[in-house]
This record gives structure tokens, sequence and C-alpha cells, in this order.
């Protein structure tokens, strides 16, 4: 017998109750975890695939807040940025989210310069690669091709335009897994961009140094007026969607650690208002205050960390569950880690900490010949 | 973004642009809309899914909107992209200084600017939006549409002869959009109604472009349109309003 | 009691008063008491006399409003921790047992000893000897609800032995029993605290209990009318 059997012993003495406080405060953590899962993988994946092209400066215009950057006409700033020092190759991509399809949602479809390093990470596990930068051709992502039931050899029909799938790519980042991928020429005529990109990613030589790229960036915002040399991480790190996903899973913290506290609170709060003369007979028992402020936080704690490991389970499967239904999939990666999960238990018992902080305080405080007396 | 409010202010008569001052004078309201319209080229894609009156849904639509406006000419083209049926089926509308517009289609034939376009609620005369140029501009007290606050201007046609002779809207005056535009006869019979069903913040300024809207029709039949894609800086080549330039040329030598 | 006589007073009260309302409502009015080591003191007096506020200020439950109490050499005045003094001194046994639904008989009795120092398996070990002195061998694993109410006062006895007390403090502890079971349980806590050299103070209203005790204090009225040496 010991303190924190007997803790648990009392939240045993309700099971409703403590069932459904345990459920209140799994359900806010599972939507923590989902949301935090999903912001995080979202930023993660547009990193991974700008990181995976071997990129190492991206140029964009300034105030890009979209999804995509707005495009821009490339001649002029391509010219500009290839004569820096250390710059070594200076390459356009253009990026637009389009149905392809009336059974399947929107997808990515970029179009990257023919034979640029862009293409060099990615596995070609069916077909072959486009020919020139001219051929009607695409080749596909390997979860865009599940998505869309498409082969090699099939035709799929972009803004209006009929192109034949050459192959089929895997890559280790989702948002390209999930998109269509053709030559720059190719995406600029489909959406009527002719010489424009959404970004030029810049790749330095193996001299270059972290004070080169600072440099580099320096001098485009000299030069080159309204626009913007970031790295990918900055780029995502600025993007909207990124942006509100964060907001989004900073916002559902706050509140589910809001009301994860509360409903331990008022759980607490009416169990030591049942339990006034046990916790009167405790202290007549020599119990010290403090060790009753343990009981009632232990309690407390329990029963937050009990919500929140149910409530991790629950938000891995929200999580697994969105990314799998087939308006999402494609579009997010939830990551998930051992510390991350930490994090959520050790929210999940500061909640239970603060939730049952009052309580407990009030428990310690009674007169114990008062509590005694206590009908 | 700023592509995205330009095309709603053709939709939706509204625009984007800077917030003006909030106590303003009708006809000033108006100005402010119609010179946040200028562009020196955009353009826009959309998905058009139509609801007929018997409850019928044709497949939907992709179309493009091509523009160009300033002080003394408004330009546009809006040209099919899917399915089959209306692939490369186009039509091109300007609006002169004189106030007088005139339209082409892809067959290089004149056609009604007030009619709809693509069987769609879609009319050329309407993305022109015309009225925020109209003379006779009143303010009718304030509304609120789906928990915003906006203006009801009334515009009045100058033209007796024009179809639409009332247009009614509720401008957002800090995004800069009307949140719902009514169209009347000469009878003041209710024509159309544009409302904005979603609408995504601009960068700048607090102004707001339309990502949704809905023109419903006295006829009953329903036009959904969305924002996928687009630019809002163009480059307007030679050829993307050649139609048009036929047509001036054409009208220049029979004057001859 | 020649030897009890001779002891020195584990407890000693002088000019004692509880009051209550600002002073409108007299619980104690005036209490000396000497009480010795090892000594059974019966408490007995009408209902609101005084007698469980008597106990409740020996306890450490209710501070006094006045007066001097003092246990052994310590003035109550000086005990900074209440809490402390009642684990290392009392034990406490109320009418209606007030053991814990949810725990065992055994874990009952243990329930004092958490948040103190010392190893748990003495306490536990110390435990089990206490419950199988009582006659509960065979009950350790039983809960309250399963326990005749004889056998829940034997639980409860065990309670307030558990941390070797020096004084029990017993509030109608037979109040609650037939006579057949009062009268074990009786026997059973004054064997042990003879047995161990306690010193116990008990409030009663059973003459027959009272008229085992080494002494029995009359209250009435918030005052000790009459004290007599059995």
């Amino acid at each position: 017998m010991n303190l924190f059997r007997f803790a648990l012993d009392n939240l045993y003495r309700r099971p409703a109750r403590t069932g459904l406080t345990v459920s209140a405060i799994a359900l806010g953590i599972a939507a923590v975890v989902a949301l935090t899962s999903i912001a995080w993988g979202f930023e993660a994946s547009w990193q991974k695939a700008n990181d995976a092209r071997g990129t190492d400066l991206i140029v964009t215009r300034v105030a890009s807040e979209n999804t995509m950057p707005s495009p821009f006409k490339a001649e002029k700033v391509q010219q500009a940025l290839a004569e820096l020092p250390h710059v070594k190759e200076v390459v356009g991509l253009l990026s637009e989210m389009l149905s392809v399809s009336e059974d399947a949602p929107p997808v990515f479809v970029f179009g990257w310069v023919y034979g640029s390093y862009l293409w060099e990470h990615l596995k070609l596990v069916d077909g072959r690669w486009p020919a020139s930068r001219e051929e009607p051709v695409v080749v596909i992502g390997a979860l865009a091709a599940e998505m869309l039931h498409k082969k090699t050899g099939d035709q799929v029909e972009i803004e209006g335009k009929v192109f034949q799938v050459a192959g089929i790519f895997e890559s280790n980042a989702v948002v390209e897994n999930g998109a269509l991928l053709m030559t720059l020429d190719l995406a600029q005529q489909v959406t009527d961009k002719p010489g424009k990109v959404n970004v030029l990613n810049i790749k330095v030589d193996a001299d270059a140094t972290e004070a080169d790229l600072r440099n580099i960036k320096e001098q485009v915002k000299q030069t080159l007026p309204g626009f913007v040399a970031i790295t990918s991480g900055e780029l995502v790190s600025k993007n909207a969607v990124v942006r509100i996903s964060k907001a989004m899973s900073n916002a559902t913290i706050l509140i589910a650690g809001l009301v994860g506290a509360l409903v331990v609170f008022n759980t607490m709060l009416m169990s030591i208002n049942e339990r006034t003369r046990e916790i009167g007979i405790l202290l007549a028992l020599g119990w010290q205050r403090g060790t009753i402020m343990q009981l009632i936080v232990s309690e407390a704690v329990i029963l937050s960390l009990a919500g929140g490991m149910a409530g991790i389970v629950m938000g891995v499967g929200i999580a697994w569950g969105l990314e799998h239904i087939e308006l999402m999939r494609g579009k997010i990666d939830a990551i998930f880690s051992l510390p991350f999960f930490f994090s959520v238990l050790a929210l999940s018992v500061l909640l239970g900490i603060c939730g049952g902080f009052y309580p407990a305080f009030k428990a310690a405080r009674l007169l114990p010949s008062a509590a005694l007396r206590h009908e | 973004m700023m592509l995205r409010v330009v095309l709603a202010g053709l939709l939706l008569c509204a625009s984007a642009g800077y917030a003006a001052e909030v106590t303003v004078s009708a006809n000033a309201l108006a100005e402010s809309m119609r010179q946040a319209r200028f562009s020196n080229g955009f353009e826009a894609r959309l998905n058009v899914f139509v609801t007929k009156a018997n409850g019928a849904h044709p497949a939907p639509l992709k179309l493009a909107v091509i523009g160009q406006i300033s002080a003394d000419r408004q330009r546009l083209s809006i040209r099919g992209i899917a399915p089959e049926s209306v692939r490369n089926r186009s039509y091109a509308v300007e609006r002169g200084s004189d106030g007088r517009i005139k339209g082409v289609d892809s067959e290089h034939a004149g056609f009604d600017v007030s009619a709809r376009m693509f069987d769609s609620g879609l009319v050329a005369w309407d993305m022109l939006s015309p009225w925020w140029g109209w003379s006779k501009q009143f303010l009718e007290g304030t509304e609120q549409i789906d928990g915003r606050d906006c203006l009801k201007l009334r515009s009045v046609a100058d033209d007796e002869k024009s179809s639409i002779r009332e247009v009614e809207s509720c401008v957002d005056q800090q995004a800069k959009l009307s949140l719902r535009t009514r169209l009347y006869d000469s009878r003041h019979v209710l024509i159309r109604t544009t409302t904005v069903e979603k609408v995504m913040r601009k960068g700048d300024a607090g102004a707001m472009a339309a990502k949704k809207l809905t023109i419903r029709e006295a006829g009953k039949m329903l036009t959904n349109i969305e924002v996928y894609a687009g630019d809002e800086q163009y480059e307007i080549s030679a050829d993307t309003f050649a139609a048009l330039d036929k047509l001036t040329h054409n009208e220049q030598q029979k004057t001859k | 009691m020649n030897s009890l006589s001779s002891s020195l007073p584990i407890l000693h009260i002088e000019g004692l008063n509880l009051h209550f309302d600002d002073g409108q409502t007299k619980a104690l009015n005036g209490i000396d008491l000497d009480v010795r080591e090892g000594e059974f003191v019966a408490i007995v007096g009408p209902s609101g006399s005084g007698k469980s506020s008597l106990l409740n200020v020996i306890g450490t439950l209710d501070a006094p409003t006045s007066g001097e109490l003092v246990f052994r050499d310590q003035p109550y005045s000086k005990i900074r921790d209440a809490s402390l003094f009642r684990r290392e001194n009392i034990g406490f046994i109320f009418q209606a047992f007030h053991l814990i639904p949810t725990l065992s008989a055994l874990d009952n009795v243990i329930v004092p000893t958490i948040g103190c120092d010392g190893a748990a398996d003495d306490y536990k070990a110390h435990a089990e000897a206490l419950l199988t002195q009582l006659g509960l061998r065979e009950r350790l694993h039983h809960f309250p609800g399963k326990l005749s109410g004889g056998e829940r006062q034997r639980v409860a006895i065990a309670r307030a032995l558990i941390n070797r007390p020096r004084v029990i403090l017993a509030d109608e502890p037979t109040g609650s029993l037939d006579s057949a079971n009062a009268d074990q349980v009786l026997n059973l806590l004054t064997g042990i605290v003879k047995q161990q050299g306690l010193t116990l103070i008990m409030v009663t209203h059973d003459a027959t209990v009272s008229a085992r005790s080494d002494r029995i204090i009359y209250m009435r009225d918030g005052r000790i009318e009459q004290g007599v040496g059995a």
C-alpha cells in the first residue's frame, strides 16, 4: 500500500466519473496529437521535398504566403542569380494544384527543368523518364498513381490537354509521391504561364560556406527588388498552410489544455467534496497536509496521464485515418516521435497538476475536526 | 492574390484594393471599386458547377479568364478548358471608354453579352461590372452577411435601354468585396444574385478575395464557381484579344 | 492502580477553554485535568457536554481558545506540526469506524503510515501482527463491507495502533456495537493497551464500559463536574 495505489483505488471508486473524465481528456489530447503531428508532418514533408532535391537556396517573390509562391518571369532573375559567386545551378520550378480526374481530389502538378538536378533524387519504379523537354508525357508519383488509378502507358488530362504516363517514380517526400511531374516547358504551356516559375532553386558549389549562402541572400535582397532568397526551411515556415496548420495545432493545444485542466479541476473538486470526512480521518490519523495534497494531485495526474495515453493512441489513429481517406491521401504525412509523445504526456501531467492543485490545496486546508463532522 | 480579387471583382462586381475611408459617398465608393479592378493583365482558372432548374448537373466546367482593365478600356477573354464539349470555345468582350460593350465568340461572330456563356450563370456583362461607372449611385444603409458588415449600394443605369437597370451591391468596405450583388431589370424584377460563399485573406491591408461564389438566377439555375489557380501578372500577348482587335478593325472598315 | 498514581502525568491540562461563535458557544470551559501514563480514563456525560470536544483538543484536531496543555514535557503551544504530533503520539478510534471502503482490512491499517519514513514491508508486518492479535488473521484481505461491526472496529483499533502511539483517544468505540461485540472489542482494546502500557482516554455513554476504567471524568456544559479514581 502506497500513495500511488491509494490514489488509484480512490479513482476506481467512481469508475463512471473516472472514465468520463479520462475520455474527455483523451479527446482533447487526441486532437492535439493528430493536429500537431499533421502540422509538423506537413512542414517536414515540404522541407524534405526541397532538401531531397539538393536545393541550397530558393528564390521567390517577396510576401509569398500561398501554398506555392506566386509565379514570375524567370529569365532575368535566373541570369542575375547565375552570376552570383558560388552559384552552380539555377533551376526553375512551376507548381499548381490541379484536378486531373473527376473521381480524385486535386493533386500537385510540378514542372521541373528537363535534365536538371531536381530529377536526380527520384527513383523510377516503372516506365521511363521524359525523353525531351517537349515530349508530351508526365511521370507520376507512386501514391498519385494509386489514387488516380493510373499506370505507365495510360493517359491523363491536365487542363484540357492529354498526356501519356511515361513512368512512375518514388520519392521520400509524400508531397512528391502524390504529385504529377512534367518538364517545365510543358507545365508552362498547360497552365498558360510562358516563361514563368514559382521558385528558382539555387544549388551552390562544394566550396560554398554558410557565409557564402548569407552573402547570396544579401545580394538578392539588394540587387533583385521584390525577390527574396531563403532556405527551404524558411520558405516552408512562411508557407500559409504550414502557418495555419501550426497555429491551429497551437490553438488546439491551448484549448485542450484549458478544457482538460478544467475537467480535472471539476472532477477533483467533486471528489474531495464527497470525501471531506475521509480527508478529516486521514488528517486525524496523522496524515500531513502535504501528503493530502500529494494524494489529490496524484489522482489528478493519474487521470490526466491515463487520458493522455488514451489520447495519444486515439490521436495516432485519427492521423492515420486522415492520411488514408481519399481526400487527404498524399497531402499529409503525420510525424510522430518519442520526444513528441513524451511532450504530450508532459502536457497531460501539467494539466493534471494545474487542474488538481486547487482541489488539493482546498482539501489540505480542511480543519480535521470540521471535516470529521461533515455529513 | 490580386488575381483572385480581380476575378472576384469581375464575377461579383466586387474588387480588390486598399480599404477606403469608412464613411464615403456612394459615388466615391463605386469609384473606388472601379479603380481597384485595374490590372495590366491577369488570368484565373475556375471550376464551374451548374445545377439546372430541374436539378440536373451537367459535367463540371473548367474555364480560364484572362483580363486587362484600365480606366478607358476593359477586355476579357473567357476560354473553355474542359470538358471536351467546351474546349476551344471562347468569348472575348470589351468595354470602351464610351461605355459601349461588344463581344465576339470563337466562331468570330458577335454574341449577346447579356446572355449566359457555356450554359452556366456566367454572363460577360456582369463580369465587366459596368455599374461601378454609372453616375447614379445611392447608399442605402448597412447589412450583415455571414457575420460581415457591408454597405448597401444601389446603382441605377444611365442608359434606360440597358436590360439591367438597377444593381444592388453590399460592399465590405475594408475587404473591397461585394458580398452580394443583385441585378434587377427595368420592372425591378430580380434577374440574378451573386453571393460570395468563401473568402480568403489577401496579404495586404485586410482586403479579402472571393474563393467561392454562387450565381443564383431567377430561373432557379444555380452556378457555383471556385477559383483554383491563376496568375495575377499575366502577360497579355498579341493574340490574346486578336478576335476583338479584328472585330474593331472590321467595324472601322465598315465606318469608312 | 497504585503504580499509576505514582507515575508522571502524560497529559496536563489547565484552564482549557474552547469557544465557538466569538465566545457565544462554550464547548469547553475551564478544564483542568491530569492523565497519567498508562491510565484508562473514561469521559462520560450527556450529549453536548463537551466530551468529544475535549478529545478533539487533546488529539490536536481542534486548537483551544485558551488554556495550557502539556504532553509529557511538551506544551501544545510549541507543537509546530500537529499532524506529525498526532502520527507519533495519538491513535484515534471513532464510533462509526471510519474505514475506507475500497481498501482491505490490512490496507486500512497501513493507511496512516503512508507518507511516513520507514520500510513498507515493516509496516505491513506490523499491521498483520496487530490484526492477528485482534483475531482478524483470516480477514486481512476482506473489505470493510464484508466485515461485521465488531470486526470493523477491531480493524480501526489496529489502525490506531499502527504508528505505535502513546495515547489512544476513543470516541464511543462500542457505541455502534451489540453488547457481545462491544464486550469483545473492549476486552481486546484494554488488553492491548495494558500490554503495551498505553494511555487510553475514552468517551462513552455505557456505564459498563466506564466501570472498567481507572478513572471516570464526568462532564456537563463544558466543565468537569467530578473526577473519581476507579
